[in-house]
């Protein structure tokens, strides 16, 4: 953590940071934090703004804006996580096998790969939620289908490049075995590259779900993810600007730190000038 | 040492695909804790030959001839597989660029100890192998080696990099060393110094050690008995001592030519005149024999002699130059 502090540059990127940071425990503790039932509703305390009692105000059937936008952030946040873990893992070892076994296999792979990624993520996402019902989890299916050939190409391409490194011929002439190669020679060595890719995927996988979420294929209304509460508030943004603009801002701000912080590391990452 | 460590047979090697010959015929012996060299232009053959032999190439294969190490015979069938067994233990290298031989990401300490499970199963962690892995970092003079067991490589200059290079082969204590060009990255001074260290390492523990370098005079400093490459073809075993004081083999007559040294006037350092042949020469005449200035019309038309019998002392001359009398 300290270390990411010191590759901070500017104040956009302690900003950054820092913000980042506050999202994350959000996600952890939001739900212990907040002051309401963020589902409970209540129609004689709708559409109220902003004031000492409901801090963000109340949406159109009386739920607490803040405590949604509180208990929304372990939604938003987790699924985003899961999705990464996932297509991350996945794609890394279809890459680095790729990789290794080279020849027709590998040809093969990442034609497949091409040819997935052609498949328009939000096309897929709308046949998932025709098929499992429009629901979070169907969302999320959706994005790990679409998202993993992504990893697999370029833990494809960095693996083939430090297999030709010369540290590797000399593993082979200690002996080291393909594990002990994959696991201390492959993805120490990848580890900049793909931590990159993770950090700015972040962003760009939470607002895939979020707008998933608003069109309505992701999260269904009454859940306090941040994309459907845009949706749910839409209808109100006339008298009620307060249920848009919260979660629209927190979607806006998390997407953007986490995008400074993908670009940070890749200057401070960039393996053309590795240094420690 | 007259026990035959590793003995090459009319071992030829060639790319997998156009099965074009890179290497052919090659016979020599090297004896259990001898020091032998081999000498060679750029694209001779020489690493192509080594490499191979011990599995690591990927594009070529043994295409004949036997390979025997320590008494045993590689069979031709699943060789590269046999060959890589003998890595990590009995057979170790030393890569040619210390700069980027060296995993970034692994501590100097954590490399060393990876080498030493391989080789002898000791536990990686444990305190045993640790203490062995700060030993053999001192014994190829590193100062500090505690500390340095908990750097990076790239915290050390090429001298100390080439000199943990070795440590790590060193350690696993094998029968026999393979130094590949181990110091061409390296100043002429410094280069001296960790040949001399490296060798001087391999007699204490009676390790067979093979360098291979293009700088005949380097090799001629160091080692007893030397086999010549050129074009791919074996064109001589000569003893060191000989070299510049009897008749030898043309070729390394040629190369002994161009070194300036000590007592030779300007007109004895001759430089070799046209172009070197690349290695794939086959055996239908001499490779060198464009070039050599005793050539006759029997070097293009006769077939090479081979060394069969990997003996010592042998010349690949059609003109006979360089027998042992």
């Amino acid at each position: 953590m300290s270390t990411l502090w010191t590759y901070a540059r500017s104040n956009i990127e302690r900003t950054a940071l820092i913000v980042a940071a506050l999202v994350i425990l959000m996600a952890l503790f939001g739900g212990l934090l907040a002051p309401f039932d963020p589902l409970k509703i209540d129609f004689r305390s709708k559409i109220l703004p902003p004031s000492p009692e409901h801090w963000l105000g109340t949406d159109g059937s009386g739920r607490d804006v803040l405590s949604r936008l509180l208990v929304g952030a372990q939604m938003t946040l987790a699924s985003t996580a899961v999705v990464l873990v996932v297509v991350a893992t996945f794609g890394c070892a279809v890459g680095i096998f790729s990789a290794l076994v080279g020849g027709a296999v590998d040809n093969m792979l990442m034609r497949l790969a091409d040819v997935w990624l052609g498949f328009p993520p939000l096309i897929l996402a709308l046949g998932f939620a025709a098929a499992l019902g429009a629901s979070l989890e169907a969302a999320i299916w959706a994005l790990i289908f679409s998202w993993w050939p992504n990893y697999a190409r370029l833990t494809r391409m960095v693996t083939v490049d430090i297999l030709s490194r010369k540290f590797i011929a000399s593993a082979d002439a200690l002996g080291v075995g393909t594990g002990a190669k994959i696991f201390r020679y492959i993805l120490p060595n990848a580890f900049d590259v793909l931590i990159v890719q993770v950090t700015l995927d972040i962003s760009a996988i939470m607002l895939a779900i979020s707008g998933l979420s608003f069109i309505g294929v992701g999260a269904q209304i009454p859940l306090p993810e941040w994309g459907a509460m845009i949706a749910d508030g839409r209808s109100y943004v006339a008298n009620g600007w307060w249920i848009v603009l919260a979660p629209g801002l927190m979607i806006f701000l998390t997407a953007f730190s986490f995008n400074i912080i993908g670009d940070m590391l890749r200057r401070e990452l960039d393996p053309t000038s590795r240094r420690r | 040492m007259t026990v035959p460590l590793l003995e090459l047979r009319d071992v030829t090697i060639a790319l997998r695909g156009s099965n074009r010959r890179m290497v052919t015929g090659v016979g020599l012996s090297v004896s259990v804790g001898e020091v032998f060299g081999v000498v060679g232009e750029s694209g001779s053959g020489k690493t192509l030959l080594t490499r191979t032999v011990f599995g690591l190439q990927d594009d070529t294969y043994l295409a004949g001839g036997t390979v025997s190490f320590a008494g045993r015979t590689l069979p031709l069938d699943g060789y590269m597989k046999a060959a890589r067994k003998l890595l990590g233990g009995e057979v170790g290298f030393v890569p040619q660029d210390p700069y980027s031989s060296l995993n970034p990401t692994m501590r100097v300490g954590e490399q060393i100890t990876e080498a030493l499970y391989l080789a002898k199963r000791m536990p990686m962690n444990g305190t045993a192998t640790r203490q062995a892995a700060i030993d053999v970092l001192g014994e190829v003079g590193i100062p500090e080696p505690e500390l340095a067991f908990r750097q990076f490589p790239d915290q050390f200059s090429g001298g100390m990099r080439q000199r943990i290079v070795f440590a790590i082969a060193l350690a696993q204590d094998p029968k026999l060393l393979i130094a590949d060009e181990p110091t061409t990255a390296l100043d002429a001074i410094t280069q001296r110094r960790v040949i001399e260290l490296m060798l001087d390492r391999c007699r204490t523990r009676g390790m067979a050690v093979i360098l291979i370098s293009h700088n005949l005079e380097l090799l001629r400093q160091s080692v007893d008995r030397l086999a010549v490459l050129y074009g791919g073809q074996l064109h001589n075993i000569a003893e060191t001592a000989a070299i510049g004081h009897h008749t030898i083999h043309p070729y390394t007559e040629a190369l002994f030519d161009c070194i300036p040294s000590k007592g030779k006037t300007l007109e004895d350092i001759r430089a070799i005149r046209g172009e070197p042949a690349g290695a794939g020469f086959g055996l239908k005449g001499c490779a060198f024999a464009s070039r050599c200035r005793y050539a006759e019309p029997i070097c293009v038309e006769s077939d090479l002699p081979l060394n069969s019998a990997a003996q010592n002392g042998f010349t690949a001359c059609l003109l006979g130059r360089g027998a042992p009398q």
